[in-house]
């Protein structure tokens, strides 16, 4: 974290924390106009060449960034993220601006309100410089390749070959690739977590219900989270202490405040921490196995009370994919209905949004229902445990220019922490954090943290204990370090 | 958070069985996930069938009908509301 005293040489700035951009601000070594100079030409440079950016706003930012100089030089302070310079995911409305939603359909929608999250940002003084590229609609119908966006497929920052994740892959790649210090993403099921961790950045679902989503694109109404992607565990708090709050505008807020505060939370040695054995010993990918003990070491070493546990075994891929889809239906019906989807890039998702035209009342009743007992589940499941900590992603990406390789993995028949959290967690509305613990082949790995509902602090507090101890968050693209 | 010291290793097969309502519940899970995802071990990966975009499309509907089938079969207690929340 940058302190006051700290000399912030500019080359550094693309890679450098909120923390330490704020410190830069306020001690007056360098000015929110200059950060936005600095990340805007290296969006509007770089960003296309990863297929990240979706609407550069660069040309707009100037006034806010005067604003928040003025601000500071007034000494009226807004909050850590003043004249800091973000993005947010293309399914955010930004007044007079496209909002595409990632597709082609909607290349020429525009709002005439900006988001609630946008709104909040722009109050304590953020500097919105563009619009990031994503999966379209959020990948809702399913999708069957990286290409499957207006924008193109979203390349690894690490290796162009590769593919960044998604949905908020233009999010992810921006913060990866030194191209702004946070931006803001949206998670049904994975579209925050995937994309952090494909890109070796940390990513933050918050709780469901914690953060408006007016404004946002739509998909599952019972599921869409609005989170963070950033640099560290740290800069997610910093963020997400800015967006969270309740709002009448959206029906699924929780009317919660979230204050950040982790340097009050309890010590590690009385924390129980859930895991699997299993889950990094042998459900990995081969490859990735070694540094996956690695990062499961270092939390042993500040975590005493290691559990091992298991989720109980539901089909959770049937579960919540019938929730989406049936929502998701509902919400694109005209849409599937007149024809327009056909214009969508992925003929798979084409086909999956036509298909979930037929889910029947009782399918999605019959999934909601399973999901009560999901919810049941975890509240007791956390009655024995504070966190739980498996691989983010058993995988590597695939390749960015060919269609997802879908030939079913060699996976252990026993089941432990790992293998359907994501979507478990996520029809519980869990929080969950992504942070890097590990590189293999060149290419980031991750270690997700999840918490009952409202634990932000909690798996936060963890993430930067991690990350004070490992370095995996302060490495960058080599090429794009040196740009 | 809870600061109760409750071990989770009560938290076993029958606990979660339990939590679920009804043994035969989770029956159909097994079935489905043992069956659908993955080949035997060892076994070499199918090759991907060639199929026109009339066959996708109808691929699609298959997937959501085996689904629906697969949902139908788990029974759930009637006092089981679903996951909604409602306000006032």
């Amino acid at each position: 974290m940058g302190k006051p005293n700290d000399k912030l040489d500019h080359a550094r700035v693309p890679f450098a924390t909120i923390a330490e951009l704020n410190a830069a601000l306020q001690a007056r070594q360098i000015s929110s106009r200059d950060l936005a100079k600095i990340f805007g030409k290296r969006l509007d440079s770089l960003g296309p060449q990863y297929n990240a950016l979706a609407l550069s706003l660069t040309g707009k930012s100037h006034r806010a960034a005067k604003d928040a100089d003025d601000d500071l030089k007034r000494e009226r302070f807004r909050g850590p993220l003043q004249g800091i310079p973000y993005g947010v995911k293309d399914l955010f409305s930004v007044a007079g601006h496209p909002t595409t939603w990632g597709a082609k359909p909607y290349e020429d929608q525009v709002f005439d309100y900006d988001a609630a999250v946008v709104s909040r940002l722009n109050a304590k003084g953020g500097v919105l410089l563009g619009k990031l590229a994503m999966v379209e609609l959020a990948g809702g119908g399913g999708y069957s390749s990286a290409s499957a966006s207006l924008h193109g497929p979203g390349m690894n920052p690490w290796n162009k070959s590769y593919w960044s994740g998604g949905s908020s892959s233009g999010s992810a790649i921006a913060v990866a690739a030194g191209l702004l210090p946070y931006a803001l993403g949206s998670e049904t099921s994975g579209s925050i977590l995937t994309p952090a961790c494909f890109c070796g950045v940390s990513g933050l679902r918050p709780t469901y219900g914690l953060v408006s989503r007016s404004g946002a694109m739509a998909l599952s109404w019972t599921l869409d989270k609005v989170g963070v992607l950033a640099r560290c565990a740290n800069d997610c708090g910093l963020v997400l202490h800015e967006i969270a709050g309740g709002d009448d505008n959206d029906p699924g807020s929780a009317h919660k405040s979230f204050y950040y505060t982790p340097d009050y939370y309890r010590r590690f040695s009385d924390m129980r921490i859930g895991y699997a054995e299993i889950d990094f010993a042998e459900w990995p990918d081969q490859p990735l196995r070694p540094a996956f003990g690695s990062a499961l070491s270092v939390v042993k070493s500040f975590c005493p009370q290691m559990l091992e546990t298991k989720l109980p075994e539901v089909p959770y891929g049937p579960v919540i994919g019938t929730i989406i889809d049936s929502e998701a239906a509902s919400i694109f019906e005209q849409f599937i209905r007149t024809g327009k989807v056909d214009q969508l890039a992925d003929q798979a998702q084409i086909d999956g949004l036509k298909a979930s035209l037929t889910y029947t009342a009782l399918d999605y009743l019959k999934a909601m229902r399973i999901r009560t007992q999901i919810l049941t589940a975890f509240h007791e499941l956390f009655a024995g445990l504070d966190l739980l900590v498996a691989p983010t992603r058993f995988n590597l990406p695939d390749r960015s220019d060919q269609p997802f390789d879908e030939t079913p993995p060699k996976r252990p028949e026993q089941k432990g922490v790992g293998a359907g959290l994501v979507q478990a967690s996520n029809l519980a509305g869990l929080p969950a954090l992504t942070v890097p613990c590990g590189f293999v082949n060149g290419l980031p790995i991750g270690l997700q943290i999840v918490g009952p509902p409202f634990s932000e602090n909690r798996i936060l507090a963890f993430g930067r204990e991690f990350q004070n101890r490992t370095e995996f968050h302060k490495q960058h693209p080599p090429e794009l370090s040196r740009t | 958070m809870s600061a109760r010291r409750t071990s989770p290793l009560r938290i076993t097969r029958r606990r979660w069985t339990a939590l679920f309502g009804i043994a035969p519940l989770l029956a159909p899970f097994a079935r489905a996930q043992n069956t659908s995802t993955r080949p035997p071990q060892g076994a070499p990966a199918p090759a991907p069938a060639q199929s026109t975009p009339e066959a996708k499309l109808q691929k699609a509907y298959a997937d959501v009908h085996d689904v629906s089938v697969q949902l139908s079969q788990i029974e759930i207690p009637m006092n089981i509301e679903p996951a909604f929340v409602f306000k006032p």
